[in-house]
C-alpha cells in the first residue's frame, strides 16, 4: 500500500492551556507508519501534556490532531473512546489495578470493544482471556497470570501495563516516561522489550523519556520540547550536543 | 517594674490577665453547674436506688414466659438494625459516587448534582438517629419501621460521606489507564475505581451494622421498636428485674456484633 509513508499521526498547531497557564504552544510535528519517536526535555517541559492530547485525555485548547486520516479535535468523547481503542498507552506509574491479577488486568485492555455489560462484572470473552494469556506470555509474565499485580516488581507491573496496551491491538503505542521509576537494568531491559514489539507488532511508537543516552539508543527520531515548545524533530545522529545543552538550559 | 525577655509587657499585667482569665474559667462552669442542676445530694440520695437496679441487675427475671418476649424484642432490634443498613448501603452507594469531587464534571449542572447529594448527606447526619426516629414515630406510627426508617436515613448520612471521601482518595493514574483503554463510564467506575475502594468500603458496612445494632436497642425508648420499647415499659412500672433481663441481652448482643465487626474488619485488612 502506498500509505507507509502516509504520516499516521500530525500534529498541527497543537496548544493546551489550563486556566493561566500556557502547557503547549503551536506544536506541529508528524510521525510515519513505524516510526519510534522520542520526547525528550526537562521535566514540566509538556511532553505527558502532547501523550494525552493525543488520546484525548486532555482537550486541545487549539489546533488539529490527525490520525490515521481523522481530526480527532472536534471529536466527542463517545467518538474518541472508539479512537482510544487504537492507542496503547502506559505510563510512569504503572498505573496498573493492584488488586486484581496480572490477566485481569491484561483483559482490562479489551473494554473499548465490548459493551458495559456484562464486561463491567468482570465476565470476558474466552477468545480474549485465551488473547490475555498469549500476551503475557509474550512480554515474559506467564508464571505470574493469576497472580494479584500489587505482588509484582515495578519491572514487571510494567509488564503487564505493556500487555494491557497491545491487547486493545494498537497502531499506535503512547508511553509516558515509562521506564522513569525503574532502576537501570530494569529500565535498559523494559525498553529492549517495548522495542523488540514495536519491530514486531509494526507499531508507532511515542514516548517521553528524561534520559537522553536512552532515548539515542531507542529512537528513530528524537523530538525536543522545551516550556511547551517544539524546538527539534530530528534522528538522534543529527541532533547535536549543542541541541541537547538549548534543549536543558537553565534560566536564571 | 521589670520586663521579662520573650515579653514586651510588664509582669504586672501578665499576672492580671491570668487571674481575669482563671476567675473566667470558674464562673463559666458554676453556671454549667447550676443550668444543669448538678447536685451531689441528689446523687447521695439516690444512691440506694441505683444499688437496688444493681442487685436486681444480678437476678434478672429468667422466667419463661419474659424471656420469650425479651428475645422476641432482642430479634426485632437485631432485624431492624441489619435491614435498616442494608436498605442504607442500597441508597447510599449509587449516591456516593454523585458526590465525589474527582468524579463529577466541571459543569454548572453536574456541580449543583454534586451539592444537592453533598447537601442530603450533611442534613441526613445533622440528626441524631433518636430524633429521627421521633419524627418518624409522628409521621408512622409506633413500632419496628419508623425505627428501621431512622437507621436508614442515619446511615446515609454516614456511608454517605465515608464512601465518597474513599472514591475521592482513588489513584487517578489508575482511572486514567482504564479511560486510555477506550472505557465507558460504567467499565471506568467497575475497573478503575471499585476494587481500589471495595475494602475500605465492607470496612464501613461492617462498623456502620454494628453501630446500627446499637442504637436499634434504644431506638424504643421513643417508641420505635425493638428492645429497647419492652425496657421502657418495664422500667416505667419499676420492673427491674425484668429490666434487668433486658440490659444483659443488649449487653451480649451489642458485643456480639462489635466482635464480629472487628474481626472481619481485621480480615480484610
Amino acid at each position: 500500500m502506498s500509505d507507509v509513508t502516509f504520516p499516521i499521526l500530525r500534529v498541527e498547531n497543537l496548544s493546551l492551556q489550563f486556566k493561566q497557564v500556557q502547557v503547549l504552544k503551536d506544536i506541529s510535528f508528524s510521525l510515519k507508519r513505524g516510526e519510534f519517536a522520542v520526547f525528550i526535555g526537562p521535566s514540566g517541559a509538556g511532553k505527558s501534556s502532547i501523550l494525552r492530547c493525543i488520546n484525548g485525555l486532555y482537550r486541545a485548547t487549539s489546533g488539529h490532531i490527525w490520525f490515521e486520516g481523522e481530526d480527532l479535535t472536534s471529536y466527542p468523547e463517545k467518538k474518541m473512546r472508539k479512537i482510544r481503542r487504537r492507542m496503547g498507552m502506559i505510563f510512569q506509574n504503572f498505573n496498573v489495578l493492584k488488586p486484581l491479577t496480572a490477566r485481569t488486568n491484561v483483559l482490562t485492555g479489551r473494554l473499548g470493544y465490548l459493551p458495559s455489560f456484562p464486561s463491567a462484572l468482570g465476565i470476558f470473552p474466552p477468545s480474549d482471556i485465551a488473547k490475555a494469556e498469549e500476551l503475557l506470555q509474550r512480554v515474559r509474565m506467564e508464571e505470574k497470570i493469576h497472580e494479584p499485580v500489587k505482588s509484582l516488581s515495578g519491572g514487571q507491573q510494567q509488564r503487564v501495563a505493556i500487555a494491557r496496551a497491545l491487547m486493545q491491538s494498537p497502531v499506535l503505542l503512547l508511553a509516558d516516561e515509562p521506564v522513569s521509576n525503574l532502576d537501570p537494568v530494569t529500565a535498559e531491559r523494559i525498553l529492549n522489550l517495548l522495542k523488540e514489539i514495536h519491530v514486531k507488532e509494526h507499531l508507532t511508537v511515542l514516548a517521553s523519556l528524561h534520559d537522553v543516552r536512552l532515548a539515542r539508543d531507542v529512537a528513530h527520531s528524537l523530538i525536543g520540547i522545551r516550556k511547551g515548545h517544539l524546538l527539534f524533530h530530528l534522528p538522534p545522529e543529527q541532533v547535536t550536543e549543542k541541541d541537547i545543552q538549548t534543549l536543558y538550559h537553565e534560566e536564571n | 517594674m521589670k520586663k521579662t525577655e520573650d515579653s514586651p509587657y510588664p509582669e504586672s499585667w501578665r499576672l492580671s490577665f491570668f487571674l481575669l482569665l482563671v476567675a473566667l474559667v470558674i464562673l463559666f462552669y458554676a453556671y454549667a453547674l447550676q443550668v444543669s442542676e448538678f447536685s451531689l445530694i441528689a446523687l447521695w440520695r439516690g444512691l440506694p436506688n441505683l444499688w437496688k437496679i444493681l442487685l436486681s441487675f444480678l437476678t434478672p427475671d429468667i422466667s419463661k414466659e419474659w424471656m420469650s418476649t425479651a428475645l422476641k424484642g432482642l430479634w426485632e432490634t437485631v432485624m431492624m438494625a441489619i435491614l435498616g443498613t442494608t436498605l442504607g448501603v442500597i441508597l447510599t452507594f449509587p449516591l456516593s459516587f454523585l458526590a465525589a469531587r474527582n468524579l463529577v464534571g466541571d459543569s454548572l449542572f453536574s456541580r449543583s448534582i454534586y451539592g444537592l447529594i453533598r447537601g442530603i448527606f450533611n442534613l441526613c447526619r445533622t440528626l441524631d438517629a433518636m430524633v429521627l426516629a421521633i419524627l418518624f414515630v409522628v409521621a408512622v406510627g409506633i413500632g419496628p419501621f419508623p425505627g428501621v426508617l431512622a437507621l436508614v436515613v442515619h446511615s446515609i448520612g454516614m456511608l454517605g460521606k465515608l464512601f465518597s471521601e474513599a472514591i475521592e482518595q482513588v489513584d487517578p493514574g489508575v482511572v486514567e489507564a482504564v479511560t486510555a483503554t477506550g472505557a465507558s463510564p460504567v467499565q471506568k467506575i467497575s475497573f478503575g475505581i471499585l476494587p481500589q475502594v471495595f475494602p475500605s468500603f465492607v470496612g464501613f458496612i461492617l462498623f456502620r451494622l454494628d453501630a446500627n445494632v446499637r442504637m436499634s436497642t434504644v431506638l424504643g425508648l421513643v417508641g420505635a421498636g425493638g428492645i429497647g420499647y419492652l425496657l421502657k415499659q418495664s422500667i416505667d412500672v419499676l420492673a427491674y428485674r425484668q429490666a434487668a433481663t433486658l440490659l444483659w441481652e443488649i449487653g451480649i448482643v451489642v458485643t456480639l456484633f462489635d466482635f464480629f465487626s472487628a474481626w472481619a474488619r481485621s480480615r480484610l485488612s
